[in-house]
């Protein structure tokens, strides 16, 4: 289940991010961004990605950090009244 | 556009744009979604192409980082974000007479407005700009130099470099207009010193009209023009820190910006430089033909060894310029510009503001039996009485 979302500024630097991972073999996929908790912070789209993916993108975005803001977990944040679907 | 006609305005727009931005706008016109607004597959398909046009303009001038590269409507656009991004109340500003009135306007509205000092400096013989003519305006409170990369008028292109250099020697914020040049001649953003690359799409980078970009220099910070959505940091009452969203607000126009980005490609397939050349070569074809004709005054430097772009602007010794665009057009199908061409410094420099003059502008696009059917409807005109 994809429950891990990169924040990142904006959508270009998403973009950019989305692209090196790819090219890493890391799979990921571009989603919105739940506006619940500390996540509104950053932009409306988001990188989706594995828990079981969650050590390796992390250690690739080690030497990265001007590519994102940070990688939140999205189980037990979402808002029962607004998120009706999961 | 009709078969027949002789398009000899590219200083304007360019005419016919290539079968590939045409195709490319028509497919964003039926796929794209709202690029950045949205993760479904139309908002994807457009983000991804937004994404790859920024990062092929950002290799195309040296810019280096994608968010960088701001996107406009045009040059005017750019210019007008730069200028009043960056000036503050009271600066003082180093500019020069071939602006376009995409400087001179803001830079009018700014001096009413904030209060700035404008200091304009002449060509030299010809419209020819020489280094040492800015070093010698400069005052101690100089911190802004605003500069056409090509005169629209005259054609002279100046060496980009060699100003780039002059002004971080003097540690100048360095504003270029490249409307005449952007997918002309080699811009290197980085290796200029340019701290903000004004550049219009529909020019010599063949996009649609209403596309413009501003690439911005490593650590440069502007004020926004426009304030509105962009897609991140919502909550906030402020406009995003982070480039390219604190200057782009509101939905872009992702059709033309995929043309945009069909006619950089198109121009980087055929070759830069061999498109230069042919127009260079073009221009000359027509110059050298009506160049011994009495009567007819050039402006410019059409010296053998100048820089220049493919522009040729003359006025006819009997007639008036508007008169002779209108006949040009009228009788033998052939678009070229007469007036002003917004530049009104420049026409006072040369003595021709109460008159305009007739811009010729070519591109490799044009043909020879083209260039030899306007050079003989320009010789009859120029032994016309008005």
């Amino acid at each position: 289940m994809l429950n891990y979302y990169i924040l990142v500024e904006n959508h270009t630097r998403g973009m950019a991010l989305h692209e090196l991972l790819d090219e890493a073999g890391l799979e990921n996929r571009v989603a919105p961004t739940p506006r619940c908790g500390d996540l509104k912070v950053s932009c409306g789209m988001s990188l989706l990605i594995k828990k079981e993916l969650l050590d390796a993108v992390e250690d690739f975005l080690k030497d990265k950090p001007e590519l994102y803001i940070k990688i939140v977990g999205i189980e037990g944040q979402l808002e029962e009244k607004r998120d009706l679907f999961i | 556009m009709s078969e027949k006609a002789i398009y000899l305005d590219h200083a304007a727009t360019s005419l016919p744009k290539p079968e590939s931005v045409i195709t490319a706008v028509t497919e964003g016109l039926r796929h794209a979604g709202n690029g950045s607004r949205g993760a479904y597959e139309a908002a994807n398909w457009s983000g991804e192409r937004l994404f790859r046009a920024r990062l092929a303009f950002s290799r195309a001038f040296a810019v280096g980082d994608p968010s960088r590269v701001i996107f406009t409507h045009n040059a005017s656009e750019s210019l007008n974000l730069s200028l009043f991004g960056a000036i503050p109340p009271g600066a003082r500003v180093l500019a020069e007479v071939s602006a376009h009135n995409s400087i001179l306007r803001p830079l009018h509205a700014l001096a009413k407005q904030r209060g700035i000092q404008v200091d304009f400096v002449l060509p030299r013989k010809d419209g020819r700009f020489f280094i040492e003519d800015f070093a010698a305006a400069l005052q101690p409170d100089t911190r802004f130099f605003v500069f056409s990369h090509a005169s629209n008028l005259s054609g002279n292109l100046n060496d980009l470099a060699a100003f780039g250099n002059f002004a971080h020697e003097h540690g100048l914020f360095f504003i270029v207009d490249a409307a005449q040049t952007a997918g002309l001649v080699p811009i290197d953003l980085q290796a200029m010193h340019i701290d903000c690359l004004c550049i219009t799409g529909h020019k010599s980078l063949l996009g649609p009209q209403g596309t413009g970009l501003l690439c911005l220099g490593p650590g440069v910070e502007l004020e926004p023009l426009k304030y509105g959505g962009t897609g991140s940091h919502s909550h906030s009452a402020d406009m995003p820190e982070d480039y390219p969203d604190h200057l782009e607000a509101g939905t872009l126009n992702t059709p033309g910006i995929c043309g945009l980005a069909a006619g950089l490609a198109e121009i980087q397939s055929q070759g830069m430089e061999q498109l230069f050349t042919r127009g260079l070569a073009l221009a000359k074809m027509f110059y050298e033909g009506l160049r011994e004709i009495p009567g007819i005054e050039f402006y410019g430097d059409y010296a053998e060894t100048s820089a220049r772009v493919p522009i040729v602007t003359l006025n006819l010794p009997r007639m008036d310029a508007a008169r002779a665009a209108d006949l040009l057009s009228t009788e033998w199908q052939i678009a070229c510009r007469s007036g002003i061409h917004c530049a009104p410094r420049m026409h006072d420099f040369f003595g021709s503001s109460d008159r305009g003059s007739l811009r010729f502008s070519f591109a490799a696009s044009n043909t020879e039996e083209e260039i030899e059917k306007a050079i003989q409807a320009v010789k009859i005109l120029a032994n016309l009485e008005e």
